[in-house]
């Protein structure tokens, strides 16, 4: 088993827990403070970590990082809606009107067109783009087949893509 | 599901998913660079310290010691005395085998007493028939506890037949932490609905198919699965919070469910079929499956008798 530290483990692995928990929690704040309770536990965990592979660990911090968000979010933390009906606008509540000022159109659109797809489409999307996942991670994170990572994602990348132009959005 | 998800989306062509694909990258960059990775970092480290979590962090230069010994450095000195320790005591035991061995060797070779028989001692491979170690190393066999990487328990067994070994292996020092089960807090998820069981307004998950058809009530929500998914299997999982005590229905028998259980994930799951097509899945995260069990006989449950009645129907 690789040699790790505390250190390399959060440079090789912060992303991804910080966006399983933001795909759950939709809020940077909450997140941030998941985020630090995951590594928390992965700190008090290390010998059991130690003899797990690149692999295993991937997996079980993604699903630590999820149940921690879901847990978060059942205690009391403040409610953002994190599965909105497809085709329904979706607010940021991290976002000022000055943030929405600021950020440029494709940002807006292409995270507007992210939120817009089914959640089925949108996890190995996330996971792959933001999380830095392989397809074999995501198959084994969500445990499925890489085949069916595969075609949801393609799938998700048409209805972005179709978001995108009826949108007037020029992508290409 | 709206009209134009059900609309087929045409293929995309090379281009358009390279644009994708491109766009979808240089997004999740950018919202990657707005996040302040490193003061996260140190907020953990800050928390650990609070907390008094051992951090095992990179040992620091030389430069930078100095002061008060910080929070790391007494327990990995402590380790190191006991390694220094287990090491002493390997070597004496290691020289007491050396010479209990030369000892016996040079007995049988020049004692009064003789074996019955033959001559057991045999020149050529240095063997004695007996099985007594005839090799100058010692005999050690080590031992850890299983499922964790330490500590190590050297035992020495001289009537072992062995394999020479040119160094003594290092013992492994004894851990101070243990990992703890469930830390994250453990919790039952269920499904992928998030409401609060307070909260009489369930989240309606728009990823459920027209065949899927759902109920809900103040203290459940149980969907039934009717149908097939464009996947060819059905399949559907039920949120179930109990909102009082008194509400609490029949326990689920926990006889005719299959489960699972991932120890690298700490995840234990539990399905009971309902059609042929369809099951009910419950997934605990952060317990052993004892307890789990304990936690899913408290809660209330549907009757999936009567759910597969429906469904058949």
């Amino acid at each position: 088993m690789p040699e790790r530290d505390f250190d390399s483990i959060y440079q090789a692995y912060s992303r991804l827990v910080y966006w399983a928990a933001y795909r759950v929690l939709n809020d940077h704040d909450q997140t941030e403070d998941v985020t630090q309770n995951v590594f928390i536990s992965v700190l008090k965990s290390m010998d059991h970590i130690g003899a797990m592979n690149d692999a295993q660990l991937k997996g079980w911090l993604y699903r630590v990082s999820v149940n921690a968000a879901l847990d978060y979010k059942r205690r009391g933390a403040k409610e953002v809606l994190s599965d909105e009906p497809v085709g329904a606008e979706v607010a940021d509540p991290g976002q000022t009107p000055e943030d929405d000022a600021v950020e440029s159109d494709v940002r807006k659109e292409v995270r507007e067109a992210l939120d817009s797809i089914e959640k089925i489409y949108r996890e190995p999307l996330m996971m792959f783009y933001f999380s830095d996942m392989s397809v074999l991670d995501i198959a084994q994170a969500l445990e499925i087949s890489e085949g069916t990572v595969k075609s949801r994602m393609a799938r998700g990348r048409k209805l972005i893509a179709k978001r995108l132009k009826a949108r007037g959005f020029d992508y290409e | 599901m709206n009209d134009e998800m059900r609309i087929n989306v045409s293929e995309l062509t090379p281009e358009e998913e390279a644009a994708i694909d491109r766009i979808l990258r240089e997004h999740a960059n950018a919202e990657n660079d707005g996040i302040d990775y490193a003061a996260i970092h140190d907020a953990i480290l800050r928390k650990a310290r609070e907390e008094g979590i051992s951090v095992f962090a990179k040992p620091a230069k030389p430069a930078e010691k100095g002061g008060k010994a910080g929070n790391n450095e007494k327990p990995e000195r402590k380790a190191a005395w006991v390694r220094y320790a287990l090491t002493g005591l390997a070597a004496a035991a290691a020289v007491f085998v050396i010479g209990f061995a030369m000892f016996t060797i040079l007995r049988d070779a020049f004692g009064t007493e003789k074996r019955s028989g033959q001559t057991a001692y045999t020149p050529d491979d240095g063997r004695p028939a007996d099985g007594v170690v005839s090799s100058a190393e010692p005999a050690v066999r080590t031992e850890g506890i299983k499922g964790t990487s330490t500590p190590g328990i050297a035992t020495f067994d001289p009537a072992v037949e062995t394999h020479s070994t040119d160094t003594i292996p290092e013992p492994t020092p004894i851990p101070t932490e243990y990992p703890v089960r469930g830390g994250v807090g453990g919790y039952v998820e269920l499904a992928s609905f998030t409401a609060e069981p307070a909260d009489s307004t369930w989240l309606i998950p728009a990823e459920l198919p027209e065949y899927m058809p759902y109920v809900c009530s103040e203290t459940e929500l149980f969907v039934t699965a009717a149908g097939k998914s464009e996947e060819g299997v059905s399949r559907y999982e039920c949120r179930i919070l109990r909102a009082d005590d008194s509400l609490a229905n029949a326990s689920l028998g926990i006889g005719c469910a299959s489960y699972q259980t991932n120890e690298f994930s700490g995840t234990v799951k539990y399905l009971w079929r309902v059609t042929e097509e369809s099951w009910l899945s419950v997934e605990f995260a952060g317990f052993d499956r004892e307890q789990a069990e304990e936690i899913l006989l408290s809660l209330p449950l549907c009757d999936l008798t009567a759910l597969e009645t429906e469904a058949a129907a």
